[in-house]
């Protein structure tokens, strides 16, 4: 997974922010309803997550991007579920594993059951991502994350995010003007 | 043993619905009458409450909840939000015997259990052995006391798993969150 397989804008909190999650139960039942078998058919909730996207300035990059991994798996933050780190104004976050974070990421559920990577968003120039094995939550103030760093991130401009590895489902423009649009985008999770 | 309840209150500003199972087969014959073949007793019911999650324990209490339960597969507890039972007076730690206003509104199978919710979250449930117009006598006492100004729900429990195999969250901002929950009840599956 490179850099190039993040999709790294953060939507517009104008719209509306759907996350599904589902088993996809087969039930087998007899004629007066009594359930002989329920089988779920994934171990895990399956995700979709529905979100607006609403950025003028980043319009073409996610054009380019959706167009360029429409036939591909890539790496979604969980927007839902943003993590802020806390310090010094301004500190860098290079080759720090040990994120000291705003409290309440214990009450993350995606962040505690179903999230094995971290991604970094530079949420002034949302093009700047990057992405960390989540190795613990250790408090609610702070969670541990491994792998190499390769760009700069700084306190007061960084989110950290779960994520899930998905595709497209769905993309829909509803234009304001010309320039203008609302995307909304639906990435369905693949395991 | 405890029981395995689902006792997370629902968004009365979006108010639940209840409906019935009809477990009967109509059977027309030619140019005569119309007969209904009856298929079970053991009529279930659906309902499906709103759920607002004013931050992010409550919107893990139900997603951990639902995903504990795989969804559509596993079977629990809950309460039925249709037709309250009314306490009158207060419920003594040894109690076997509630006072309570005229059930008769309220529709109950023999042996059935209820549960009693109070305003602190505190949930007690038992079976009902009897009732009369004005009293319902359970099968064993909640071991606390409790005034009847502090019961927040009193009502039907019933077995059941969800009826639903996806729980949509709509999200308005990242620590507030929406979704509905159906769930249906399993008559043939509850211990007597």
């Amino acid at each position: 997974m490179s850099a190039s397989d993040l999709f790294s804008w953060l939507p517009d909190w104008g719209a509306s922010l759907r996350i599904s999650y589902r088993f996809d139960t087969v039930i087998n039942s007899s004629e007066p309803g009594a359930e002989q078998s329920r089988i779920p058919l994934y171990s895990t909730m399956k995700r979709t997550m529905s979100c607006t996207m609403f950025s003028p300035q980043y319009l073409a990059n996610i054009e380019n991007f959706l167009r360029k991994m429409h036939a591909d798996f890539f790496i979604v933050p969980l927007f839902p579920e943003p993590i802020t780190p806390t310090g010094t104004h301004g500190a860098s976050l290079r080759n720090v594993h040990a994120v000291a974070v705003e409290a309440g990421v214990q009450s993350y559920f995606n962040l505690n059951n179903l999230c094995s990577d971290i991604m970094m968003v530079d949420r002034i120039d949302q093009k700047i991502a990057e992405l960390h094995t989540l190795t613990s939550v250790d408090s609610d103030t702070q969670i541990t994350i491994g792998g190499t760093f390769y760009r700069d991130f700084y306190i007061g401009r960084t989110l950290y995010f779960p994520c899930m590895r998905a595709y497209v489902n769905d993309i829909a423009d509803a234009l304001a003007t010309t320039a203008l649009c609302d995307t909304e985008i639906t990435f369905e999770e693949h395991f | 043993m405890p029981l395995d309840i689902f006792s997370i209150k629902d968004d009365w500003t979006k108010p639940p619905s209840q409906s019935v199972d009809q477990y009967r087969t109509p059977i027309q014959y030619p140019g005569s009458g119309m007969y209904l073949r009856n298929i079970t007793d053991d009529i279930r019911i659906k309902f499906t409450s709103s759920f607002t999650n004013l931050g992010k324990s409550a919107e893990t209490a139900v997603l951990e909840f639902f995903s504990n339960h795989s969804g559509r597969q596993k079977a629990f507890w809950a309460i039925v939000p249709k037709s309250y039972f009314t306490v009158t007076a207060t419920i003594g730690a040894s109690d076997t015997t509630i006072q309570i206003a005229d059930p008769s509104p309220v529709w109950l199978r023999p042996r059935e259990r209820v549960a009693l919710v109070t305003y602190a979250g505190s949930v007690h449930h038992a079976r009902v052995v009897a009732m009369t117009s004005s009293t319902m006598q359970i099968d064993h006492a909640f071991g606390v006391s409790i005034a009847a100004a502090s019961v927040a729900i009193f009502t039907r429990l019933i077995y059941c798993r969800f009826d639903q195999d996806e729980v949509v969250m709509v999200h308005t901002a990242p620590g507030i969150s929406e979704c509905e929950l159906s769930f249906i009840e399993l008559p043939m599956e509850r211990l007597s």
